[in-house]
């Protein structure tokens, strides 16, 4: 099983699709493992009864979390991620369309790395992607 | 027996006897205690020769054997000159019978002896004074003294003394005792008068006293006793002296007092406060005998000094006596140390001196208590408020008047004194008062009104009685009541006007309560009513801030929600244009970049009204903003957003204000890049930032050479999505202005615009007071 350099965790298969669309465009998408909801990123993270979760093979170099989610929410999602010792340093992008203050605030509350409006051009949208990838992958050293 | 020669000899003998006596009479009076002993040897040595002078005329037995009437003289001088110049006069005697010699010279020595020593021991043994000795006891001495006389004549050979005694035995018993008693009658009859001299002297010195302890200014009783006391010593002579109170019912001595002359010497400080009978020595005895006790040997009667307290000073002869009142022993007063004995005199003396002083001290408590009750009676009565007090006689006369009420209505005790009651002045119906007082007068005691002066008087009289219960006087207690009847009179007045004001005040009260009722009902109704406006201000607000919720919620689905499609849209327009580009033709390209254009478009719209919803929303706070320097910023950030553009911007220096920084900014972002987009036509654009002051308001500007606008549609300029121009001249969202518009308003300010088509356009804005 070969290790995934990003988790996207993103419910809207457009926004999921588009995503994956660029970062084939910069040969990461195979490294890009897709949770659809906050439970599936969970037990992606951390693991199931029946399968092992990233945490005991090995960490994304970044999780990209929308915050729309349905059912648990993205803040949520984020919240779980820092509480567990194993992922307190792991680096969290928040990507999401909302532009308001107060997700922005919750965020950096919860311990989220980066906020990143996700803009409705796409053309601005693939760019900000394509530097995330290049910053978090290329250049970021985390604390794991 | 000689005749003419013996009876010569028995008148020099009776002479010198005589003389003797005048002896005596000289020395009695003599009281002078200083030379006590020169009168003594001054006394023996007359003595002694008187002694010798009648032994100069005997009468001759015999031949040797003389007698003479010295037994006589030795004897009454052993009984009342005392012991020394008696042995002086023995002594001389003998000295000069020895120098006669002779065959009686024995018997002459011995009957010297005899009769003088018997005088001594008689006067020694006395059980009684010596003016007490009657004719009896006299006559006992002198036949005593002879008999043993005649015993002496045994120291003559016997023949011979029977011989002597033969002769001598008749006219020796029958003349020598009789002579001794006449002798010592003159002695005696002279001490009884002195004793009668000293006894009035001291009399008169008790009395001397008394007046002067009568007359001594003193203010408590125990000084009085304290100068008793002393006159007391001086009445006794003596030296100490105390006084302590009895109490016959606790047998308790208390308060005791002494002369100072008692603490001298004495290592008591304070006599002892209580001490009971029991606890008593002499003290006690006195209580105990009820009598005077007097001790003249104080040494022999009580060994090692018992019967006087520890420390007590040396006591020699004492004198105590009890002090009676009402047949009760009150005090014991007690003296000492006087140099001669104390007698029944002494204690004669002292217990009528102390019973004066103890009159005297209760007539004097008596008349401090009557003075005392009689000054109370006094204040009682002359301060009786507004009445006075009268005694009359069984005549009806006024004896006495006195009260306050008196003077008020101007009369005296003396204008009253002796008048009868129906003729004192300004009295009105005096029969008739006159009939009241005439009913006390058979016993009975009544309550009569009199006017007197003017003025009204309740009078109060009762019998006074005398001895066997007959009525001698009446008092009579007189009170003004004139005012009580005024007042009373004004009283009932005062209830009338009472009652009315009652009755008017009910009607009052009846009218006020139903006016204090309405105004009840409507304070009830304005609070239901402000209970109504409460509740209705909490649903509102309630509603309010639910829609407040709904509204945020809204917009935060919004700006999620409405995106995302918006991005599928572009973004997968964009994935065809791009990957299918070679199999596109010009035709289908167009239309999706019209896909993209629209898609975007609505993006922006979304993210204007986001942000006018958002400064509706957002929390307020003012801070001092440099406006100036704001807007230069907006403009060069706007400056190189538009590279081509040439536009001169021009900002007034230190526009100082006080709003919230980041709606400032929306607010004059959107007016400045409203002005950069509405001069894009012009050559040279121009935009100015200022101020102008109007009626003490600042109203901030922001003016441009623009296209304009017709004023006409400025009223629709504030409305969200509504433009004035194509969207193809000046694209923009419409939203702009009234954003706007909403900060504006929130800071408390106006705006509102100046334009003319194709001149220009002009905003204008104030800020409200910043607070």
């Amino acid at each position: 099983m070969s290790s995934y350099q990003v988790l996207l965790v993103e419910d809207n298969p457009d926004d999921e699709e588009l995503a994956l669309r660029v970062m084939r465009q910069h040969q990461v998408a195979d490294e890009v493992l897709v949770a659809h909801d906050g439970m599936e990123a969970l037990e992606v993270l951390f693991g199931t009864d029946t399968r092992p979760g990233l945490v005991q093979r090995e960490l994304p170099r970044v999780v990209l979390l929308d915050l729309k989610l349905p059912g648990l929410s993205g803040l949520e999602v984020l919240a779980r991620i820092r509480s567990d010792p194993r992922t307190r340093y792991l680096p969290v992008v928040v990507l999401t369309s909302s532009t308001e203050e107060s997700d922005i605030l919750s965020s950096y509350r919860l311990g989220a790395n980066s906020f990143v409006h996700k803009p409705v051009e796409f053309q601005r949208f693939a760019d900000a992607v394509r530097q995330l990838g290049h910053y978090w992958l290329k250049i970021n050293r985390s604390a794991l | 027996m000689n005749g003419a020669p013996s009876f010569l000899a028995l008148i020099h003998n009776v002479s010198l006897l005589l003389a003797m006596a005048l002896l005596f009479d000289l020395i009695v009076g003599v009281r002078e205690y200083r030379r006590w002993w020169l009168w003594q040897v001054v006394l023996g040595l007359v003595l002694g020769g008187a002694a010798i002078a009648l032994m100069m005329t005997p009468w001759m037995l015999s031949p040797g054997i003389i007698f003479d009437t010295r037994t006589v003289l030795l004897g009454i001088s052993g009984l009342f000159f005392g012991t020394l110049p008696t042995l002086m006069a023995m002594a001389m005697a003998l000295v000069y019978r020895f120098s006669l010699g002779g065959t009686a010279l024995w018997m002459g020595l011995t009957t010297i002896l005899t009769s003088g020593l018997i005088g001594i021991l008689w006067r020694r043994w006395l059980n009684k004074p010596l003016d007490r000795l009657n004719a009896w006891d006299l006559y006992r001495f002198g036949l005593v003294v002879h008999l043993v006389m005649l015993l002496c004549a045994f120291t003559l050979p016997l023949r011979v003394a029977l011989d002597v005694l033969d002769n001598i035995v008749l006219p020796v018993l029958l003349i020598y005792p009789l002579g001794t008693l006449l002798l010592g009658l003159l002695m005696v009859n002279r001490l009884r008068r002195e004793r009668i001299a000293v006894d009035l002297k001291r009399n008169e010195a008790r009395m001397h006293s008394l007046v002067e302890i009568l007359q001594q200014p003193v203010q408590s009783v125990r000084e009085f006793l304290d100068f008793a006391l002393h006159e007391a010593l001086r009445l006794t002579e003596s030296q100490v002296g105390y006084l302590f109170f009895y109490a016959e019912e606790t047998q308790q001595f208390s308060q005791g007092l002494a002369s100072r002359s008692a603490y001298a010497g004495s290592s008591i400080v304070e006599l002892p406060e209580n001490f009971s009978l029991s606890q008593a020595g002499l003290l006690g005895e006195v209580v105990r005998q009820r009598k005077a006790v007097i001790v003249n040997n104080l040494a022999e009667a009580f060994p090692a000094g018992r019967g006087l307290p520890v420390g007590h000073i040396p006591i020699r002869r004492y004198l105590g006596t009890p002090v009676f009142s009402n047949g009760k022993i009150v005090a014991v007063v007690g003296v000492g140390n006087k140099e001669q004995e104390y007698d029944d005199t002494d204690a004669i003396q002292l217990a009528l001196l102390m019973d004066g002083i103890w009159k005297a001290a209760e007539r004097r408590q008596a008349e401090a208590l009557r003075s005392e009750s009689e000054a109370r009676y006094e204040a009682i009565v002359e301060n009786l408020p507004g009445g006075f007090v009268a005694m009359l006689d069984r005549d009806l006369r006024v004896l006495f008047s006195a009260g306050e009420a008196m003077a008020q209505i101007g009369l005296t005790d003396d204008m009253l004194a002796g008048r009868k009651i129906h003729e004192v002045p300004g009295l009105e119906a005096g029969e008739d008062v006159a009939r009241q007082y005439r009913r006390v007068l058979e016993g009975e005691t009544v309550h009569f009104e009199m006017k007197l002066a003017g003025r009204d008087f309740g009078v109060h009289a009762v019998p006074l009685r005398g001895d066997q219960g007959e009525v001698v006087h009446i008092l009579s207690l007189s009170i003004d009541i004139t005012e009580r009847k005024h007042s009373l009179d004004q009283l009932r007045q005062a209830q009338v006007e009472l009652e009315r004001l009652f009755h008017e005040s009910e009607l009052s009260r009846r009218a006020l309560l139903s006016v204090v009722e309405d105004q009840k009902r409507t304070e009830e109704k304005i609070r239901q009513l402000n209970l109504e406006l409460e509740e209705r201000v909490r649903e509102r607000t309630a509603q309010y801030e639910a829609a407040n919720r709904e509204l945020e919620a809204f917009a935060y689905s919004v700006s999620h929600d409405l995106r995302a499609p918006l991005r599928a849209m572009d973004g997968f327009s964009g994935a065809l244009l791009e990957e299918y580009q070679d199999r596109l033709d010009d035709q289908a390209r167009h239309y999706l970049k019209r896909i993209r254009e629209a898609s975007q478009r609505m993006g922006q719209l979304i993210e204007d009204l986001l942000n006018l919803s958002r400064v509706t929303r957002r929390e307020m706070a003012r801070k001092p903003v440099d406006l100036s320097q704001m807007a230069r910023e907006i403009a060069d950030e706007l400056q190189s957003q538009h590279p081509g553009r040439q536009v001169a911007v021009e900002v007034m220096p230190d526009l100082m204000v006080e709003v919230d920084p980041n709606l400032m900014k929306i607010a004059l972002e959107n007016l400045l890049s409203n002005a950069f987009k509405f001069t894009a036509r012009r050559e040279e654009a121009r935009i100015n930032v200022g101020v102008v002051e109007k009626g003490g308001e600042k109203i901030y500007y922001i003016r441009d050479n623009g296209i304009g606008f017709d004023m006409a549609y400025a009223s629709k300029l504030f409305t969200p999505f509504q433009r004035l121009h194509s969207l193809q001249d000046f694209p923009g969202t419409g939203v702009g202005l009234a954003t706007v518009q909403r900060i504006i308003q929130r800071h408390g300010g106006r705006i509102w615009p100046e334009a003319e088509p194709g001149v220009g356009a002009t905003f204008y804005f104030t800020l409200g007071a910043s607070e």
